[in-house]
């Protein structure tokens, strides 16, 4: 099984990055490649040519300051080891950890999962959840996307053809935040069928915000606003955990051979409520 | 940095072999093959090492997984270019000279290679494995071969073998027994 | 001398009486403690396969070698009207293309080419291009165009039992392949106490052998050399005689190494004759190795099933089954064969009102394949589940319902077991799950919103092997000896086996046996499959090497100038006279001499039923909100005489488990009913067991020789391990959360809308 043939740039700067794309429309950029070589391959894609970023450095890396910044081409291996992702991060670390197997974790990247916007990938709730953005740079400089205007569509994010993502920010909270990621994963590509990730702010007992995003079961990574809603200001007893669970089922789901569209609403609620328990138990 | 043939849409191109130099099993070779081809095909066709195997050839089952530069990576998914200047270890690297490596010792002493045709990409999997966490816990050998797809052992008789390279494979080894019974072998009535 | 004697022979439960030639007379079975046979040995050929110098048929490279990838049909059903390859022989590289209109005769399977008038599915071989790299023959076959005259069509079994589909077949798409009746099952059933009545479906699994099919032809102008990936040498070749029309001594097939096949892999297949129809017009050697994708599509399949049970009970408590009507309907595709889920039900219980019939139903899919116990992995299921709805019902404790249906006899053909030991079964197994701790109605799980259940079902398989096999065991000068048989080692460890065998009967080490095996240059033996290799190859070799060993000492008589009967060949060595002597100083005296035993198997015993069996008990928890399923742990005891390797042994049944967790589970193959195309074809969404899913499995075996057998007292274990499996965790989810699963795969959405119906 072999893709098209195309020719292989491999810049050392973003700039040399930025460049190339701008000289190659029909190039497509190289991070992980876990999900663009098999498009090759299978001839779903036949880019003229390959923009391999996985030598520029100034895309690897995480910083924790208040803020966190990860690097586009940071792995999921990388966001695994490093320690300092605890606490209110820890929805990384369990996201992360559901991310394919060893061999992708070591090649896949946060920045490659969330520009191809898969409808079922882990990372995309996480921001969502996490209220990040990302930086694109492109030939007029660089600019700043909320994580909750990336994702427009299958596979289609607000980025421009000539931008390159280049890092994801995680801003400051205060207070106690509490994270926490929950997944039915389809046996086989282990994607999320349903992929819930939640970030709550705690005052004693009470939830005094929310941020819950769903992946896997919608045409995009979605916020739960209505089960957000139904959590934020009340004290987070059964009775009120239930409801917001039940909230988060009215959403346009998709149905497959896998899961059917009925199965997977059932899903996103009881995931719902798990992954609002599994946070505040981490506030305790 | 390199040039793309004048062929057809979805037709190989007449002239597409490039010199690449690639660091493989401690040796330095100079390969001539098309940029578009895996690692996988430049492993095996083009240096004739065959014990990196084909399954799915989508990064799907693991049979041909390879350590680069001592992590496991997918070379169906893998381009040459992308691992120039870094160190490729196959399956034929991993013996010293006649010694074989413990995990090999412990693969055919505890019956971890049925058919063996997963058996590379495991045993690759698993030295990266060993030499990250030298004393895994059965949770970390569940992590480190998720990824690779056996449909003759059952899995049972692979983590034995790692526990027992992990451990020496001496005397003092830990045979994993899962069960108080264990993976015990005939019981006679 | 050789004789011929007629004997009855059985390849997975189908009896023919055929001629099988002998020769000299069959060895008394083994008495008191073996020293090799039945020690865990290591497997003599470990060291190639965990470096990478074990050479499988996709390693083969030759020079000049060519490639070749197939056209394949995009209809579920459509005649080829025309199919044009002119533009594909432009492309540079292509060296020929065959196709319907300019293929040379090839017999195969009942047609007369390889390439069919009507392509019946979606993925049937079209065309053939051959060129100098895979890849340009990949981009070659997108350049053939083929003419297609769609035709209605229907793939899903339920659809094509029905009055309203297309008709694949002159006489329906519906026909009976088995039936068997004894007693007065209506009567039985109308006078009942209880009845229960329900219908099961099990789904098409995929091989997904890790090694895909494939074949590589050289034709060096006089003779056509095969390295296949296959179970069956001689089936290969058997199947290139006929197509090519070449005389057997002008064919060679070779297997050396090959990466699981699981009944998929028992002869030639269309790549076969397509590289060696290539390689002989071309005169270069040739490849055809199947992508995922096609292996998926093209090389086989389980039959899905739809299975109605009646089962009747009468006496309370203490009563007993009072009739039982098993109708199996099972999809073959376009297969011409299939699979009988109603044997198990035939033969299982002493019940004396039943009445089975099974049916073969035709559909644009693709075909089945032999794939490990087939017919009696989907039968299983269904007859082990329906006991246990039983044994809900009338409240008597599903082990207790078995056991009080055991028989001694095989109740379909009156004739008594060489042995069964399956009581034996049910009480270790019942011991090592803990089975008392059962309780109907299950008890809590881990979490508050699991459940935890335990659950257990028997099997019954053949495995009893018979003629024909023959073997020649080569006793080297330097003592060590070389196996020659024409058997394969599919992964099961035959070399090893065969080895050991060779090693015990001939006095010395394991280690000094080589084993020449997967080549039809050796003495004949039979496809790997049917659980039958031990049992059928395995007495051979005993022969053969009994046969050395006299040979051996009446050398060493003469040597030594003492009476043969006073010497014996011990660790190697000529011990029975003060003098002891090294083989090596026998031959020592006689010049560079190999000394050849000969030996063949003898036909089982008449008048006796040769059969396998087994139980598994699983532990597992259910989570009662998404309908996940979690095993915790499975227990499988069989009884298969005696076991040679305890290790390769166990392997054997832990693999076995493992794809039944699959076909349990998550495995089925998914098809698009508009267009008849499989929407699962690859591993990314078509589920095989990873490690993950694998609980802890306890593996324990009767091990007590069975003496009427054969000469080593062992039967088959390939099929076993993946018979009951399926049944036992149905039968854990209803225990654990009074929800019944009647379909398999168990998936947690099908989980989910057994709970709704038990709330019903």
């Amino acid at each position: 099984m072999f893709p098209s043939s195309f020719a292989y740039h491999r810049p050392a700067s973003v700039e040399e990055a930025v460049a190339l794309i701008g000289a190659n429309p029909d190039a497509k950029v190289l991070a992980g490649g876990h999900s663009l070589i098999p498009a090759m391959k299978l001839r779903l894609a036949m880019p003229e040519a390959l923009i391999d970023l996985n030598r520029i450095d100034a895309l690897r890396g995480i910083s924790v300051n208040g803020e966190v910044t990860i690097g586009a081409m940071t792995t999921y291996a990388q966001l695994l080891d490093d320690a300092g992702l605890g606490g209110r991060f820890t929805v990384i670390h369990d996201a992360a950890d559901h991310v394919g197997d060893v061999q992708v974790r070591a090649r896949g990247t946060l920045g490659g999962s969330i520009a191809h916007a898969d409808p079922a990938s882990d990372f995309t709730a996480v921001i969502l959840a996490l209220g990040a953005r990302v930086t694109a740079i492109g030939p007029e400089g660089e600019r700043t996307i909320e994580a909750d205007d990336l994702f427009v569509d299958l596979f289609t994010t607000a980025l421009r053809p000539d931008e390159l993502l280049t890092r994801i920010t995680i801003p400051a909270v205060a207070g106690t935040v509490v994270t926490a990621y929950a997944k039915h994963a389809h046996p086989a590509s282990g994607y999320p069928v349903v992929g819930i990730a939640a970030m709550l702010t705690m005052e004693g007992s009470t939830v005094s915000a929310a941020r819950i995003a769903v992946t896997g079961a919608t045409s995009k990574a979605t916020r739960l606003t209505a089960a957000e809603t139904a959590l934020t200001g009340q004290a987070a007893d059964a009775a009120v955990i239930d409801r917001a669970a039940a909230a988060a089922e009215g959403l346009e789901i998709n149905g497959d051979a896998y899961a059917s569209e009925e199965y997977r609403r059932h899903l996103v609620s009881v995931l719902t409520g798990r992954v609002i328990r599994q946070a505040i138990a981490r506030a305790t | 940095m390199t040039e793309r043939g004048d062929g057809v849409e979805g037709m190989p191109d007449p002239v597409t072999k490039q010199l690449t130099t690639l660091r493989v099993n401690g040796e330095t070779h100079t390969v001539a093959a098309e940029p578009h081809h895996t690692l996988l095909e430049v492993l095996r066709e083009e240096l004739g090492l065959t014990g990196t195997k084909h399954g799915c050839e989508l990064g799907e089952c693991g049979a041909c997984t390879v350590l680069v530069d001592g992590v496991p990576l997918l070379s169906c998914l893998t381009l040459p270019a992308q691992v120039r200047g870094m160190e490729v270890t196959t399956v034929e690297g991993l013996a010293d000279g006649p010694r074989l490596h413990p995990l090999q010792t412990a693969f055919a002493e505890e019956g971890a290679a049925q058919c063996g045709y997963c058996t590379p990409g495991m045993l690759m999997a698993a030295k990266a494995l060993l030499d990250a966490n030298p004393q895994p816990t059965l949770e970390d050998m569940q992590q480190a071969i998720a990824g690779n797809l056996c449909r003759c052992t059952g899995y049972t008789a692979i983590y034995e073998a790692i526990a027992k390279a992990a451990s020496g494979g001496g005397a003092g080894a830990q045979p994993l027994r899962r069960t108080g019974a264990g993976r015990a072998s005939a019981s006679h009535t | 001398m050789p004789r011929v004697v007629r004997t009855r022979v059985e390849l997975e439960g189908r009896m023919t009486d055929e001629l099988a030639l002998v020769e000299g007379k069959d060895l008394p079975g083994w008495t008191g403690e073996r020293t090799i046979v039945g020690t865990p040995t290591t497997r003599i050929d470990g060291a190639q396969r965990v470096t990478g110098r074990a050479r499988y048929t996709q390693d083969i490279t030759l020079p000049g070698m060519l490639h070749v990838r197939f056209v394949r049909s995009q209809h579920a059903r459509a005649r080829v009207v025309r199919v044009d390859d002119t533009r594909a022989r432009e492309l540079r590289g292509v060296r020929a293309v065959l196709h319907r209109s300019n293929l040379p005769k090839a017999p195969f399977r009942g047609e007369e080419t390889i390439f069919r008038e009507e392509a019946r599915f979606v993925g049937e071989e079209v065309a053939a291009v051959c060129a100098e790299s895979e890849e340009t023959a990949a981009a070659a076959i997108r350049l053939v165009d083929v003419e297609y005259e769609v035709l209605p069509h229907v793939v899903d079994l339920e659809d094509a039992i029905s009055e309203q589909a297309p008709r694949l077949d002159e006489k329906g798409n519906v026909s009976e392949s088995g039936s068997h009746s004894r007693g007065d099952t209506e009567r039985a059933l109308r006078d009942a106490d209880v009845v229960v009545d329900a219908t099961y479906r099990t789904s098409t699994q995929l091989h997904n052998s890790l090694e895909t099919h494939g074949a590589v032809a050289h034709w060096d102008g006089e003779r056509l050399t095969v390295w296949e990936s296959t179970q069956h040498v001689f089936g290969v070749r058997e199947g290139l005689h006929l197509a090519l029309g070449l005389p057997y001594s002008r064919i060679r097939v070779i297997c050396e190494f090959m990466g699981g096949g699981f009944g998929s892999k028992g002869g030639a297949g269309k790549y076969t004759i397509a590289a060696a129809l290539f390689a002989r017009q071309l005169g270069a050697p040739v490849r055809c190795v199947y992508t995922r994708e096609e292996e998926n599509l093209a090389a086989g399949n389980r039959s899905a099933t739809l299975q109605h049970i009646r089962v009747g009970w009468t006496g309370g408590r203490t009563g007993r089954i009072s009739g039982l009507e098993h109708i199996s309907y099972s999809n073959s595709g376009q297969g011409r064969w299939v699979a009988d889920p109603t044997g198990p039900t035939n033969t299982l219980y002493k019940i004396a009102d039943l009445s089975t019939k099974s049916y073969r139903v035709v559909t644009n899919a693709g075909s089945l394949s032999a794939f490990r116990a087939p017919g009696y992995v989907e039968g299983t299921f269904a007859l082990e589940s329906a006991l246990d709805e039983l044994a809900e019902q009338v409240r008597v404790d599903p082990l207790e319902l078995r056991r009080r249906h055991a028989t001694s006899i095989d109740p379909l053909m009156a004739l008594r077991y060489t042995q069964k030991r399956l009581l034996d079964c049910y009480r270790i197994g019942a011991k090592e799950i803990g089975w008392s701790r059962r309780k109907r109605g299950g008890t809590p799980g881990s979490a508050e919103h699991r459940r935890r259940g335990m659950g257990m079902a028997s099997q019954i398989w053949f495995g009893g092997g018979g003629p024909p096999a023959f073997a020649t065991v080569h006793l080297n000068p330097d003592g060590t000896a070389v196996i020659r048989s024409g058997t394969q080692d599919i992964g099961t460890g035959t070399r090893t086996i065969l080895a050991q065998i060779c090693a015990e009967e001939l006095g010395i080490g394991v280690t000094d046996v080589r084993v020449d095996i997967g080549d039809t240059d050796a003495p004949y033996g039979p496809i790997s499959a049917g659980s039958l290799t031990l049992a059928s190859v395995g007495p051979a070799v005993r022969q053969a090497a009994a046969d050395a060993r006299e040979q051996l000492l009446g050398a060493a008589a003469g040597v030594l100038e003492v009476g043969k009967r006073e010497l014996r060949v011990e660790g190697g060595r000529i011990v029975g006279t003060s003098r002891q002597t090294t083989i090596e100083e026998i031959f020592d005296q006689l010049k560079n001499y190999t000394v050849i035993g000969r030996g063949s198997r003898f036909p089982n015993p008449s008048e006796t039923a040769l059969n396998t069996f087994g139980s598994h008990f699983v532990q597992l928890e259910v989570d009662v909100r998404t309908g996940e399923v979690f095993l915790e742990k499975i227990v499988a005891v069989h009884d298969i005489g005696r076991v040679v390797n305890p290790l390769t042994a166990a392997s054997q049944v832990e693999g076995g488990i493992i794809q039944a967790i699959g076909f349990a589970l998550t495995e089925q193959r998914v098809l698009d009913r508009a267009t008849g195309r499989v929407l699962n074809a690859d591993l990314e969404e078509y589920k095989v067991p990873t490690v993950r899913d694998v609980p802890p499995i306890v593996v324990r075996f009767v091990d007590v020789p069975d003496r009427r057998a054969n000469n080593l007292g062992a039967r088959g274990l390939g099929e076993p391990p993946i018979i009951p499996t399926a049944a036992a965790v149905a039968n854990a989810i209803a225990n654990a959360t009074g929800a019944r699963v009647r379909t398999t795969p168990m998936t947690p959405d099908r989980v989910m809308a057994a709970f709704a119906a038990s709330r019903a």
